[in-house]
């Protein structure tokens, strides 16, 4: 064959895209999900009814019993105002991975009695950290990268027939040559969108590819055993809480004041201070300015808004990136595209598979692979589905629910992924997507009535909501999930 | 509102394109019909107007709407098409089916 530039990109395409595609499926399916991560929280939480009682600044009071708690925990607990996409006053604060969070009655300020979970901000941190902390961070930064020059070969191979074949799909053609434009109609027609997220996403995990320590530092700092030559410090600040804090009513508007009028989106607390920060809704560029209060007797002590080009190209990046600006309309192209860029790396590694399938006489190696990919396109859309599944069937006063949630996603997950490897070193892998997809089209099927079964206060004619628009997706990737494997 | 309106016009810009593209032709078995040969480079207003739309409900997101509403008319008219395609192939498959059956009574 001519070794020209097209065929060595084919190679790099393949292999790099591969590689990185299997995880880089994962992070693409659960950004399209965190994109709805508040919405997804109050599917997730079917006790507070989608319509509630208007807002009062007086309601905030109500809350900071709660707030004063955390703050003894050693949390950093924050304040949600109600907003277009959430109607209700929430306190929130971060478990290490997710946003743990209780709603209030935006105008009374009482607590809701709602069950534990660990809510759409669940999807949040596996996209980007895959729920694996710094190091997860640093795998999807690199993989961010990989996908960069998986979008630089492809345009390359696909140059000459990228206008032309733009809206060309044969779903009833020969089955490579229809997963073939499957990949092609998702990757060039979402390409804005995926060449967007791919440059936003890489840049703003920029530190954990150039961290201010040398990689070698921290594999020795890793592996050191360290004796500690002092005995430990308490975890918790020694720094002196107060009894109690100032009324909130008069602070949100004085913020209101320097920020703008229904810009306040959040308060965060702190031992010493208070900080009422603008809302993300407020435009694309996320500059999360604040105004800084004593937590002692509420007088203004600064206001802070970071200045500088460098500062601003990171605040629109992030926004761009993600996307709480938007209204609902917007967030379902984010929502859309997301998936689709998910279908680009699905159907890519089955492009790749089917290619080498009799070439490579099934080898060991070539069996793993087909494994992980069973276990990547099928088994993050089953644990995912089974996440929702144990939401509303795990038992509400469970000790440490929101972590029962997350063990369950990654019991089937993990199921899911050995499952498939199995069928794949026995030599029948159709038997493995075939099963898998049909089970990921039940759990997506039968969601819907789980939700009317175990929704408080269900009726079938309501305006349209959050469980609506959740049930139909499910009931969607049920009857595409039922379609592949009826044509496998 | 902007996004439906957007997604029309992109769907009729690249459904216009689609019917000048060769390929896209012969895949659906159509001819190209006589009149859009006239109205060739008129079509390359629609995308302008989608534009401007987008300019006039909200500068700073514009561009970021333009551009996705694109996509979304893109994989539209791609799944349209495709179903177009296959009903065309069935037609004239029957069609064929028929001939042969008169052709032999």
């Amino acid at each position: 064959m001519q070794d020209t530039l097209r065929t060595r990109m084919g190679w790099l395409h393949a292999w790099v895209g591969f590689a990185a595609g299997l995880l880089l499926f994962c992070v693409f399916a659960s950004g399209c999900l965190a994109v709805f991560d508040t919405e997804l929280t109050r599917w997730l939480q079917p006790e507070a009814s989608p319509q509630t009682e208007a807002f009062s600044p007086q309601s905030l009071d109500h809350v900071l019993p709660a707030v004063h708690d955390l703050l003894v925990q050693g949390e950093k607990p924050f304040i949600t105002l109600p907003s277009r996409r959430d109607p209700y006053l929430r306190l929130e604060h971060h478990d290490g991975h997710e946003f743990l969070t209780v709603p209030y009655n935006p105008k009374t300020g009482e607590r809701l009695t709602v069950r534990a979970t660990a809510g759409g901000t669940f999807f949040y941190d596996l996209h980007y950290t895959m729920r694996s902390g710094v190091y997860g961070e640093t795998l999807v930064a690199f993989v961010g990268l990989a996908l960069l020059l998986t979008i630089g070969s492809g345009i390359i191979i696909h140059l000459k027939g990228l206008v032309s074949d733009l809206m060309l799909l044969r779903p009833f053609a020969a089955r490579l040559r229809a997963w073939l434009d499957v990949h092609v109609v998702a990757a060039v027609v979402f390409l804005p969108f995926i060449l967007l997220m791919a440059y936003s996403g890489t840049f703003i995990r920029a530190r954990t590819l150039f961290p201010p320590v040398s990689y070698l530092a921290s594999i020795e700092n890793a592996f050191r055993t360290s004796v500690p030559s002092t005995p430990r410090r308490p975890e918790k600040s020694a720094v002196s809480i107060p009894p109690s804090f100032p009324p909130l009513a008069p602070l949100v508007a004085e913020a209101e004041r320097t920020i703008g009028a229904g810009q306040t989106g959040y308060i965060l607390f702190q031992p010493q201070n208070i900080l009422i920060s603008r809302t993300d809704a407020s435009g694309p560029l996320l500059t999360r300015e604040h105004v800084d209060f004593s937590a002692e007797d509420g007088h203004v002590l600064r206001h802070v808004l970071l200045p500088g080009a460098i500062t601003h190209t990171e605040q629109v990046l992030k926004g761009l990136h993600y996307a709480r600006w938007t209204g609902v309309g917007m967030r379902w192209l984010y929502f859309i595209s997301g998936a689709m860029g998910a279908v680009m790396f699905a159907s890519g590694s089955i492009i790749f598979l089917m290619k080498r399938r009799r070439q490579s006489g099934e080898r060991l190696m070539f069996r793993i692979a087909e494994g992980l990919a069973i276990g990547s396109i099928v088994g993050l859309p089953l644990g995912t589905l089974a996440f929702f599944w144990a939401n509303r069937l795990l038992p509400v006063a469970l000790h440490d629910r929101p972590l029962a949630e997350g063990h369950v996603f990654l019991a089937v997950w993990v199921l899911s992924a050995v499952s498939g490897m199995v069928w794949s070193l026995l030599g029948r892998p159709f038997q493995g997507w075939k099963i898998q997809l049909f089970c990921l089209a039940g759990l997506g099927l039968f969601l819907t009535p789980l939700d009317v079964a175990t929704r408080p206060g269900v009726t079938f004619f309501h305006v349209p909501t959050v469980f609506a628009a959740t049930d139909l997706v499910a009931f969607f990737l049920a009857l595409v999930s039922f379609q592949m494997a009826r044509r496998l | 509102m902007t996004i439906i309106l957007c997604t029309f016009l992109w769907s009729l810009f690249l459904l216009l394109q689609a019917c000048h593209e060769p390929k896209m032709l012969r895949f659906a078995r159509i001819q190209k019909p006589a009149w859009l040969q006239r109205a060739a480079g008129g079509r390359f207003v629609l995308p302008l107007v989608a534009l401007v739309l987008c300019f006039a409900e909200r500068a700073s997101t514009a561009i970021p709407v333009w551009v996705a509403t694109f996509s979304i008319a893109a994989l539209l008219v791609a799944l349209g098409w495709a179903g177009l395609a296959r009903y065309r192939e069935l037609l004239i498959t029957a069609a064929d089916v028929r001939t042969v059956g008169l052709g032999k009574e």
